[in-house]
């Protein structure tokens, strides 16, 4: 029993130390990885880009030649309009289309989604906000909803159900074909933005439903999602366009955009994208629509027209963060490291960390000969320590540390 | 010596029960009373004032005639003049001027005094940011500097000082007269601002220059103000309009602006304004300004127009704090409270707040009673228990709780 | 005289003053190390930039490590003397028992205020390889209430402990959970700048009041009560 609470000891010690010595490694060893910026130039009618090289921005096209500051935003006039409206060097057309400031504005938009966008914890309770007040601007509500078996509203100020209205909004609900309980809901819980749309739900059957309160009546829509598609993931936007509400994620790393008014499902026009791993950027002008994909040593650009058909594709290969130096040096000390945050996730969790290779298994073997030299020098039996120093091989310096920590000393 | 142990508990014990206690009883009793809100009408060139009471909210003009909440923003267009725009009841012109959004929006601006700017500790260290570079946004110069004996840049990558750069500013400086140490310093150091216009600075003698970097270059100006004027306070703003580049406080508790280019001192008209106790809040729109002194018990609103001329003003008092409910009834049981933080500072600081009037002294009188009946009831000696008496009579249930939390128990 | 009961003292604390001296090496190692990957990976002005006009406070996590030291110490002291009731033993050494207390309390006052030195000192050192000395001026006026904390804690700690009555002992943590929190307010940097002598008067004075339950305790309280 002793040997047991030992062993769970040495675990803990392992674990934690899996934790801090890496984590104490990469603070001081960790070197500066900085993906390049991707944009499409329609003047040049190719792809531009600032890479960070040698720790200097350089500005170049997909040829190779390097361009100055202002030379290089005057090839991006679509993107730095404010920048050349203010020298005066912004063109009247493009390609024939007038230019002009108001416009170029409201079409220019970038939306950012990333792993960790994914994997937050949800509200609890969300505010459905009045759609059509008549008044500029949007007000929180006085109560909030929950939507699981069936939706409630409790109003914040009593911490009490609001029966009337909970089933005024039901009864809509039900009416409309939704099947309790909901099993996903997307929406911008806040009153900053531009209007309210309120929120896309998908109900047990899998199907989408758009709800929201227009002049305090509820407005539920059935969706006509493609039987097959399961949605895993809706993130709304705010576009001054209003051209989509929402990004659907399907579970076969598909993307569509919610049209509209018409809830239409428009796909993007991308390969190979994954959505646990990937970063995703999706860049709007006047012209075009840019979806960037980028992940750990790679990023493809597709630039699409307004009716999102591919006008050009552009990829870009770099060292993985496997090959850079002080991954392989990591890979040398550590088997393994864990950590109770990641960078893609706001949840705590135990994630184990791999490094590429077997490097480690030498510094193991070296602190394994470390610790037989120690029994020796002690004079103590091999055979009882036999399961210590199967630890130390497979867990390297972390087994080693904890096992001195918590010595294997037992008398008879 | 012992005697002295236990007198220095006591009154650690008087001051936290002084902080704590009261602190609770605030939290339980306080009652709020809103400020009203008074803007100018130039629908009916008069004030309107909005009060929230305990019967709802009053609208009504200084004339007395009371409004419903559509009506003040029909009557304020220029405040309200999305939400008038989007319900299509905006007048096409006012006073002969065409109603222009851009025109309102850039004119239309406010700023808030609070004592609790001029108790406020000033950045250690602060950034000259680059006033025409050319490029629509400001961007954060890679120094910040110092400016004690002589000006000093000091860039923020190496943690060294730029000699050259120092030495050109500070010749700058020195050659228009500046004479260190410097006072005061003011500017807005964020680039979040629509152009950059460096920094105001007091010298040693009580002059006032404006610094800026030009293109790399120092600017360095002069500016005259009255000799005998003693300037404790500076805060820059953010005008669109560019119609001034800061607000001015002196000792005499003057309030001027600087206006922008000709460095003209205009001077408001906030006669009985104390910078120390009161607030100001100023309203700027398309034809003049708002201000309002706001004091403990009274509120002065005066109307200027575009040349600083007083057009009308308001007046109107309250109860002062100390007559009312809540802080009447601290008075009767607490003859003073500490605190160390208070909403006028940022600074931590021993605030002593001396109830108003004697009404404590009953119950402080009431606690001396119930101390030396608690002193005869185990017999002892009066005369051995005088100061602690003392203690009780002046900090009441204060000093009640530190005697007997720490007992005069002293054995022969 | 003098030197056996610092003997004595230092038999007691010294694993305590070794730990705690640790403990505050490792933070203070981390918060270097921090502050050396801030420097590197944002632009050095734009961290800069954080902490003179944003108030980012680098040093955050030292926070409570004087506060642990100064009860730590306190318990490693003073823990002994009560289990067993031992310090009636030091009463009957041939000094007055005032001045073995306060020797006693004085030198592991001096001790702690030794490995305070040591943080103050490595951390000065450290800011200034990254700092220019505002900067370190302004962080100084924010962890100093931190380390007075300390100090005060530690002097508390020993009162609560030396007090014979349970009640009293409750009562007393309850006003010294007021008094030591007063320095550990969340405030901007340099709020501490007008109260910091105030606030050093207040912690040196607490030395004192450990003769208060220190009396208590030899007149045997729970006997005359």
């Amino acid at each position: 029993m002793v040997k047991l609470s030992r062993y769970i000891l040495v675990f803990i010690g392992i674990m934690a130390a899996a934790i801090a010595i890496p984590q104490l490694y990469w603070t001081i060893f960790r070197e500066a990885a900085s993906t390049p910026n991707i944009v499409y130039s329609r003047v040049l009618d190719d792809f531009m880009m600032i890479k960070r090289q040698d720790g200097l921005l350089v500005r170049m096209d997909a040829q190779g030649n390097v361009y100055s500051r202002s030379d290089f935003e005057e090839k991006l006039p679509l993107l730095f309009f404010r920048q050349l409206y203010a020298t005066g060097e912004m063109p009247d057309t493009i390609d024939g289309v007038p230019m002009n400031h108001s416009e170029l504005s409201l079409h220019s938009s970038n939306f950012t989604f990333r792993p960790v966008d994914m994997n937050t914890p949800r509200p609890v309770l969300w505010p459905l906000l009045e759609s059509r007040s008549g008044r500029v601007g949007l007000e929180l509500p006085e109560d909030y909803f929950r939507l699981k078996d069936r939706i409630e509203f409790i109003v914040a100020e009593t911490n009490s159900v609001k029966k009337g209205k909970s089933r005024v909004f039901n009864d809509a609900l039900i009416a409309e074909g939704f099947e309790f309980p909901a099993r996903l809901i997307g929406g911008l819980p806040t009153a900053r933005k531009n209007e309210e749309e309120g929120y896309f739900v998908k109900d047990n059957s899998g199907d989408i439903f758009h709800l929201m309160m227009v002049r305090g009546e509820p407005f539920v829509k059935r969706i006509d999602i493609p039987e097959h598609k399961n949605i895993v993931h809706i993130e709304c936007v705010d576009l001054a366009t209003r051209e989509y509400y929402a990004f659907l994620f399907t579970d076969d790393n598909g993307i569509y955009l919610l049209m509209q008014d018409e809830y239409r499902l428009q796909r993007l026009p991308i390969k190979g994208y994954d959505r646990e791993t990937h970063r995703l950027r999706v860049r709007e002008d006047l012209l075009h629509k840019t979806i960037t994909i980028t992940g750990d040593d790679h990023t493809r650009v597709t630039v699409a027209d307004s009716n999102y058909k591919v006008i050009d594709i552009y990829d870009d290969q770099w060292e993985s963060s496997y090959q850079r130096r002080d991954h392989v040096i990591f890979s040398a000390l550590f088997p393994f490291q864990v950590n109770v945050l990641t960078p893609d996730s706001r949840y705590v969790g135990l994630n184990f960390f791999w490094p590429k290779g077997y490097a480690w298994l030498l510094t193991n073997l070296v602190f394994a000969g470390l610790a037989i030299w120690q029994l020796k020098r002690k004079d103590r039996r091999m055979r009882s320590n036999i399961t210590d120093l199967l630890i130390i091989i497979i867990t390297g310096i972390f087994g080693y540390i904890s096992t001195r920590v918590f010595p294997n000393k037992f008398y008879d | 010596m012992v005697k002295i142990s236990r007198f220095v508990l006591v009154i650690i014990g008087v001051i936290v029960t002084a902080m704590a206690i009261p602190d609770l009883y605030w939290t339980i009793f306080q009652e709020s009373r809103p400020v009203p809100n008074v803007m100018f009408s130039h629908v009916i060139d008069d004030f309107i004032i909005v009060q929230p009471g305990e019967d709802g909210v009053i609208r009504k003009d200084a004339s007395g005639n009371t409004y419903t909440s559509e009506e003040v923003e029909q009557k304020l267009p220029l405040m309200f003049f999305r939400q008038l725009a989007a319900d299509g009841t905006m007048p096409d012109s006012l006073k002969g001027v065409p109603m222009d959004h851009a025109t309102i929006s850039t004119h239309r601006g406010s700023y808030s005094y609070i004592p609790r700017n001029i108790n406020t500790p000033e950045p250690v260290l602060l950034p000259l940011i680059e006033a025409e570079s050319g490029r629509v946004g400001l961007s954060l110069p890679e120094d910040f500097f110092r400016l004690k004996n002589r000006i000093e840049f000091i860039v923020a990558e190496t943690n060294e000082v730029d000699k050259e750069k120092s030495r050109i500013f500070n010749d700058a400086l020195l050659e228009k007269g500046f004479s260190f140490p410097a006072q005061l310093i003011a500017g807005i150091p964020t680039v979040m601002k629509s152009k950059d216009e460096g920094y105001f600075i007091k010298d040693d003698e009580g002059d006032l220059y404006h610094l800026k970097k030009i293109r790399g270059e120092p600017y360095v100006a002069r500016i005259d103000i009255p000799e005998d004027m003693d300037i404790v306070f500076i805060e820059s703003v953010d005008m669109r309009t560019e119609e001034f580049y800061a607000y001015l406080y002196t000792e005499d508790n003057e309030v001027y602006v600087i206006l922008d280019e000709v460095y003209y001192l205009q001077k408001l008209p906030v006669e009985g304004f104390d910078r120390n106790r009161d607030r100001l809040r100023i309203r700027h729109d398309l034809f003049g300004k708002t201000i309002s002194v706001i004091g403990e018990d009274f509120m002065k609103v005066i109307r200027i127009d575009d040349v600083y001329e007083v057009i009308d003003t308001y007046e109107t008092t309250w109860e002062p704090r100390h007559e009312r409910p809540d802080h009447r009834m601290f008075a009767r049981l607490f003859p003073f409270e500490i605190r160390l933080e208070i909403p006028d500072s940022r600074y931590v600081g021993f605030f002593f707040n001396f109830a108003h009037g004697y009404s404590w002294l009953l119950l402080n009188l009431l606690f001396v009673a119930l101390a030396i009946w608690l002193i005869k009831r185990k017999g002892r000696d009066i005369r051995k228990n005088i100061p602690d008496l003392f203690v009780i009579l002046l900090a009441g249930f204060f000093g009640f709780i530190a005697t007997r939390v720490f007992p005069n128990k002293f054995y022969e | 005289m003098y030197r056996s009961i610092f003997y004595k003292e230092w038999l007691k604390i010294r694993w305590a003053l070794a730990l705690f001296l640790l403990l505050g090496l490792i933070v203070l190692g981390n918060i270097f190390l921090n502050v050396r990957y801030g420097v590197r990976f944002m632009d050095a002005h734009d961290y800069w930039y954080r902490i003179i006009i944003q108030g980012a406070n680098y040093a955050a996590s030292l926070k409570y490590i004087p506060l642990l030291a100064g009860l730590g110490l306190a318990i490693a002291q003073y823990f002994p003397e009560i289990v067993s009731q031992r310090i009636k033993l030091t009463f009957h050494l041939p000094i007055r028992e005032n001045k073995v207390l306060l020797i006693q309390h004085g030198f592991g006052l001096v001790c702690l205020l030794a490995v305070f030195a040591t943080y103050l000192l490595v951390f000065i050192i450290g800011s200034a390889v990254y700092f220019p000395p505002e900067i370190i001026h302004m962080m100084l006026t924010t962890i100093l209430p931190w380390f007075l904390g300390g100090l005060a804690a530690y002097s508390l700690a020993a009162l609560i402990m030396l007090e014979p009555l349970w009640l009293y002992r409750v009562l007393y943590a309850v006003i010294a959970y007021g008094f030591v929190t007063q320095f550990y307010i969340r405030v901007v940097p340099l709020a501490y700048t007008k109260v910091l002598w105030v606030f050093a008067l207040m912690a040196v004075i607490t030395v004192i009041v450990i003769l208060f339950s220190g009396y208590r305790f030899r007149k045997g309280e729970m006997h005359h009560g």
